[in-house]
């Protein structure tokens, strides 16, 4: 054996035996150590009413509690939460670190009783497997089993996985539910930003992300309003790249919650009741009368825009509009008030106009989910306004215009400001229905007046104001009024006629002092001056250096004195000023590149009145400069 | 005969044609069909030149259209420029034709400008609003009752304003619903129908304070769709002093007279930018 062999078993059973260390280090250490502090505390998240009662009444200790602003939770000490977990059944399907050392976040799912309907159906993930490789058999086994127990109860059809790796795939309409994981339905290949955290997890640089393609429902995450996936009919779309390829299981709890999301979009029928009910539940006096006589038909709008629409006009409007209800999706287009009988609804619409507003973050406290340019009101009829006083929509007779759409998606945040927005639909009509009579109208104006007012008079009792607060406040607008004033009045006149803007400035240049005349020839303007004067920094006296005229090249950039008076010896010849050479080119130092600057954005007055400006200063530090003495004193 | 397609109009524009005298016949929604002899005015009411293309249908062409709604404010600088010889003038022609790479430039420089200002305008003027609300409250001594017989006279002298048709009161907001408002133009006189309002009064201020828009016709100027010469398409007047005053009387519930300036402010016209297309709104009826 030779010696590097030797060297070479030595160093490989030296790693061999490091390794070996290292693997002892990781599991058996605590043996002699002890075990790394466990958390104090542990968090869950998003336990139902019910579950929540169960624990009270088995007596479990818990805290209302929460690890970030918005991300509220109970917290359990771990001898609760195991007893917690085992009353409701729960299962840690991955714990997420937190920023306090104390708490630990787990992120379970519950085992429930599976309809016996359901049973037909199968979860699998596509793509074929070598016979032989079992472990990966085995992991697409596990994924599918794990998508299965979270979307197969509101799916109810077969569900295929497929393994994307930021692939975009064509929304498949073949009558299953197809999960397309790390994916878009369209082909833009857009990577978007993810925030730090999202559903509770941390996120690092290495997580990839793609951006919603806008086609189908998007699934945001709550609080940072990112789009983790996207529903389009029967096909999900995960926008993360959060299953491994190789494991196959890198951030199940993520998924989890991601399709835990996802379920409640898929359900629209439930979310719809569930909202409803509180709809009626809120406003249990206005919400009586019967719906089923009317019918609500879609015109240009189809699919779940048009069950969710028609869902809610129905229980919340046809009782008091107390017949058929048109929905007619105008898409930005204007529509005539049509008096039939029927109840219409454009959506995008108004009578007149055009959509020239722009659209808020939210109406009465809703998120838009898509934000578009929307109609200002015909003032036709009543407008619609929300609480920061954007103009919503309007009702014309028996036509609601609605200055957006609104529902692009379908999505439960749309169906909730929906809801809102029909309820205030209704109180409309019902006080129209109610008032028909001129004098009671104008006494519940008159009515109304006071009690806006008076709660306005209690609002601004809130805080106290002083005068001098007032008067900083009033300084501050006046100030920024009379300067937008000025600026807007700029941009009026510039769009008015730009040309002449242009022309203003000649006519400026013509006025400059010391200038007697602008020619403008080719691509060259030729300035002309009056008898410019330089002063002798130290002495004071007055040098008389001539009238000049100033050509400025636009083809070249360059700047040229020529002095029609006299040239004076000194510096380099037969000179046109103290730091203007026979050829009229100037000694400019460091301000060399400003003429050409100025004169290629077309500053051309500005590069004249510095170009006088430099004739008339001298820099006596300079060779040429210090001739100044040889040209006449002036008179 | 030749028949004109003039594609893509509003019905701001059909009415304002409509308003001119110009007689159209609608093509689909948005197009509509004119004879030789009404081209010359509808371009001249839009504001556009256009070059025509020919269709499929004989006889009929359809109008491609540039706006250039600002061709007619040029006039006093050019007739500024009819005073220079004609070197200089030629020097000054050429001179802008020099410059004119800068005028994206100048546009852009321009409306970042307002743009920001405006945003600074905004904050500002919120807080000034606000303010003046806590401040005029804070300073107010009135007993409830009091207050409300104050609110109810105030209510009763806004509901008796000449023009004022109906009042509502909504969500944080007054309508007023005016009858036809008009303006006399300053250049010549002559009296200008700009239609019927709705005023909306944000009842604490915020939002601007007042929004006009108008319900009978908008038109077309330096934007589609203005509510009147100084009013913007979403409502807004052009910035004006009168902001502050508005502002301050909203603050002090003196919605009355906010209305009666509301009124007045559309009905005054200037010699401004904005004012100056008075004339594209038809001339009232006697």
């Amino acid at each position: 054996m030779t010696e590097f062999e030797q060297t070479l078993i030595l160093a490989s059973t030296g790693v061999f035996i490091f390794a070996g260390l290292l693997a002892f280090a990781q599991h058996f250490l605590h043996l002699f150590f002890g075990r790394p502090p466990a958390p104090n505390q542990v968090f869950v998240r998003w336990l139902t009413e019910e579950q929540k009662e169960k624990l009270r009444l088995a007596s479990i200790p818990y805290t209302p509690s929460s690890v970030a602003t918005g991300e509220d939770g109970l917290s359990f000490s771990p001898q609760s939460f195991a007893r917690a977990k085992r009353l409701l059944g729960a299962r840690v399907v991955e714990v997420f670190k937190s920023s306090n050392r104390n708490v630990e976040e787990a992120v379970l799912t519950f085992s429930c009783r599976r309809d016996h309907a359901l049973r037909g159906f199968r979860t699998e993930v596509a793509g074929s497997i070598k016979w032989y490789d079992l472990r990966r058999r085995l992991k697409h086994r596990r994924l599918a089993t794990f998508i299965d127990e979270v979307l197969m109860p509101s799916v109810r059809k077969d569900i295929v996985v497929h393994l994307q790796h930021g692939r975009h795939a064509d929304p498949a309409t073949d009558g299953k539910f197809h999960v397309y994981l790390y994916s878009t339905p369209t082909n833009h290949n857009q990577h978007a930003y993810i925030p730090n955290r999202l559903l509770g997890a941390q996120f690092g640089n290495q997580t990839a992300a793609l951006v919603a393609s806008g086609t189908g429902v998007p699934v945001l995450e709550p609080l940072t309003n990112f789009a983790v996936a996207e529903l389009v009919d029967n096909n999900l779309y995960v926008h993360l790249d959060i299953v491994n390829g190789r494991n196959l299981i890198a951030r199940r709890g993520l998924l989890l919650r991601i399709l835990q999301q996802v379920e409640g979009e898929l359900a629209a029928d439930k979310f719809l009741e569930d909202l409803i009910g509180s709809v009626k539940a809120e406003n249990e006096i206005v919400l009586e009368g019967e719906t089923a006589d009317f019918r609500v038909e879609g015109e240009g709008i189809t699919g779940r825009r048009l069950v969710v629409l028609s869902s809610l006009v129905r229980e919340i409007l046809t009782p008091v509009v107390r017949s058929n209800v048109i929905i007619r999706d105008c898409n930005g287009q204007n529509a005539a008030p049509v008096d039939d009988g029927k109840f219409r609804i454009f959506m995008h619409s108004s009578p007149i106009g055009a959509p020239c507003m722009n659209a808020p973050e939210q109406i009465w406290g809703h998120r838009m989910i898509k934000r578009e340019a929307a109609f200002a009101p015909s003032a036709h009829g009543v407008p619609l306004i929300d609480d920061n006083g954007f103009i919503v929509g309007e009702i014309v007779g028996r036509n609601l215009y609605l200055h957006m759409h609104y529902i692009h998606f379908g999505a439960k945040l749309e169906a909730a400001l929906a809801a809102k927005l029909l309820l205030e639909v209704r109180k409309e009509v019902q006080a129209a229905a109610v008032e028909a009579d001129e004098d009671a109208i104008k006494r519940r104006v008159a009515e109304h007046y006071v009690q806006e007012c008076t709660r306005q008079y209690a609002v601004g009792k809130a805080l106290k104001v002083s005068a001098g607060d007032l008067a900083a406040a009033q300084s501050e607008f006046h100030g920024h009024l009379r300067g937008a004033l000025l600026e807007e009045f700029d941009l009026l006149r510039l769009q008015a006629a730009p040309a002449e803007e242009i022309g203003r400035e000649f006519d400026e240049l013509t006025q400059l002092a010391n200038v007697t005349g602008v020619k403008v020839e080719g691509d060259k303007i030729v300035v002309s001056t009056d008898v410019l004067y330089c002063v002798h920094p130290r002495s004071h006296m007055r040098y008389e250096i001539g009238a000049f005229d100033i050509q400025i090249c636009t083809s070249t950039n360059m700047i040229k004195w020529f002095n029609k008076t006299r040239k004076v010896s000194g510096g380099s010849g037969k000179m046109n000023a103290p730091h203007v050479d026979p050829n009229g080119n100037a000694c400019m130092g460091n301000t060399k590149d400003l003429f050409p600057a100025l004169i290629q954005k077309r500053e051309f007055a500005s590069a004249v009145q510095l170009a006088i400006a430099f004739v008339e200063a001298v820099n006596l530090e300079d060779n040429w400069g210090a001739y100044i003495t040889n040209w006449p004193v002036a008179r | 005969m030749k028949s004109y397609i003039v594609p893509n109009l509003d019905n701001n524009d059909k009415q304002m044609l409509h308003d001119h005298g110009v007689v159209f016949y609608p093509w689909n929604d948005t197009d509509i069909i004119i004879d030789p002899a009404q081209l010359e005015n509808t371009l001249k009411l839009l504001s556009a030149t256009a070059t025509e293309e020919a269709t499929e249908f004989e006889g009929f062409f359809k109008l491609m259209l540039t706006f250039v709604p600002t061709v007619t404010m040029a006039a006093p600088a050019s007739h500024h420029a009819r005073q220079y010889d004609m070197a200089t003038a030629a020097s000054r022609a050429r001179y802008i034709e020099l410059c004119s790479a800068r005028l994206g430039g100048m546009a852009k420089q321009a409306l970042d400008k307002i743009t920001s200002r405006k945003h600074k305008l905004s904050a500002a003027q919120d807080l000034f609003v606000k303010n003046a609300r806590h401040h005029f409250v804070g300073t107010n001594n009135l007993s409830e009752e009091a207050l409300k017989q104050r609110f109810a006279d105030e209510y009763d002298r806004l509901a008796a304003i000449d023009k004022v048709k109906a009042v509502r009161v909504t969500n944080g907001a007054l309508l007023v619903f005016t009858d036809t408002l008009h303006a006399i133009n300053p250049k010549d006189g002559k009296r200008h129908e700009l239609g019927s309002y709705l005023i909306m009064i944000r009842t604490d201020g915020g939002e601007d304070g007042v929004r006009w828009f108008n319900s009978t016709r908008r038109v077309r100027t330096v934007q589609p769709g203005m509510n009147a010469p100084r009013v913007y398409p979403d409502g807004t007047a052009c910035v004006d002093e009168i902001k502050e005053t508005l502002l301050e009387l909203i603050a002090q519930f003196e919605f009355a007279t906010v209305t009666e300036l509301a009124i007045q402010f559309v009905e005054t016209v200037g010699e401004d930018e904005l004012s100056k297309f008075i004339e594209k709104w038809p001339l009232a009826r006697a």
